[in-house]
């Protein structure tokens, strides 16, 4: 099914979204777009996704962008048809990096076309992680609409939902995730936030390399077992747990 | 795929609502979602979303920062680190 909106029309919304006065029919046209065109791409997806054998155990949930954010991110100079991430799902599976490499190569041999352009962009945040967060991203074209999916190993997701946690909270703020520096000194119960950060990207890396590690090696876990991760301690002591 | 609308004030750390919707509810979802979005649009800080899966058991998973603290959250890193989890 083609998208209901040409890309000029979907830019032209988007301009008028952005203006400081938006008007109640251009909210009802972005709400229509993202609940028909972008929730009929996202189905269209996880019944990919299902049929690669992603199962119950796996986790696999789905979203789309809020009219909120959306708007938010016109203001700072996005065009609406450029956003690749108004629909996304995310799949955290208990799986080595080799296995993270077969599922992302199966995924996008499905948006593959014989003679054609390919349907999809893969970005490895593995190789140079955002601000400390691992995974990979493939942005496929379905219906005319892109939609980001989200795959990553249980570790890397993991991480990722703890400094997400963090980037919540006001004394770190949204910045932390662009690579900013924390928004306060101290937390509400007075632990420093840039060694909290700082720990959290030490653990990003010394997860990235059990990782790689327990790839390369047959019995690593053994490694992770006895080693654990120094940062993850160091956090932990942080806020009073026993390592 | 059920529908699982969450309202949730981010430096609070503290889900404001929560509601559940059928498989064959994502109109109903959607329609709750814009109705909080128009009720919280004065406050930045208020996240809302819809998020589709399959049990929210999942989605306590897949989005654990809407349902855990910053401790819970280490103690999961921990616990995949250990040989049990394997």
């Amino acid at each position: 099914m083609p998208r209901s909106l040409s890309k000029s029309q979907i830019d032209k919304l988007g301009e008028r979204l952005a203006a400081p006065l938006t008007a109640d029919e251009d909210l009802d046209l972005l709400e229509s777009l993202r609940s028909r065109d972008y929730a009929n791409a996202m189905s269209s997806v996880i019944a990919v996704l299902r049929d690669l054998g992603v199962v119950p155990g796996d986790e696999l949930t789905a979203r789309l962008k809020t009219n909120a954010t959306i708007i938010d991110k016109l203001r700072r100079g996005t065009r609406l048809s450029s956003m690749q991430d108004l629909a996304g799902v995310r799949v955290a599976r208990r799986m080595p990096l080799t296995q993270q490499d077969e599922f992302v190569a199966s995924l996008t041999r499905r948006f593959s076309e014989p003679d054609g352009e390919p349907r999809f962009k893969v970005t490895d945040r593995r190789a140079v992680p955002t601000s400390g967060y691992r995974a990979v991203h493939v942005i496929v074209q379905t219906d005319g609409c892109p939609v980001e999916v989200q795959v990553r190993t249980y570790l890397q997701h993991l991480w990722a939902n703890t400094f997400e946690f963090l980037a919540d909270r006001s004394a770190f703020g949204r910045g932390i995730r662009y690579g900013g520096q924390p928004a306060r000194d101290r937390t509400s119960e007075g632990h420093s936030t840039s060694q909290i950060l700082s720990s959290m990207m030490d653990l990003s890396r010394e997860l990235a390399a059990l990782e790689r590690f327990a790839d390369d090696t047959p019995g690593a876990q053994f490694y992770v077992e006895e080693s654990g991760s120094e940062a993850l301690a160091t956090l932990l002591e942080m806020i009073g747990e026993t390592p | 795929m059920k529908h699982f609308l969450i309202v949730y004030d981010r430096p609070k750390a503290k889900i404001l609502e929560y509601r559940e919707f059928g498989e064959s509810e994502r109109a109903a979802a959607s329609a709750a979602r814009l109705e909080a979005e128009k009720r919280t649009r004065a406050n930045p800080d208020v996240e809302v979303v819809v998020l589709e899966s399959d049990s929210r058991r999942t989605i306590e998973r897949t989005h654990s920062r809407y349902f855990k603290t910053f401790r819970e959250l280490l103690q999961d890193i921990r616990a995949e680190l250990s040989p049990a989890a394997r």
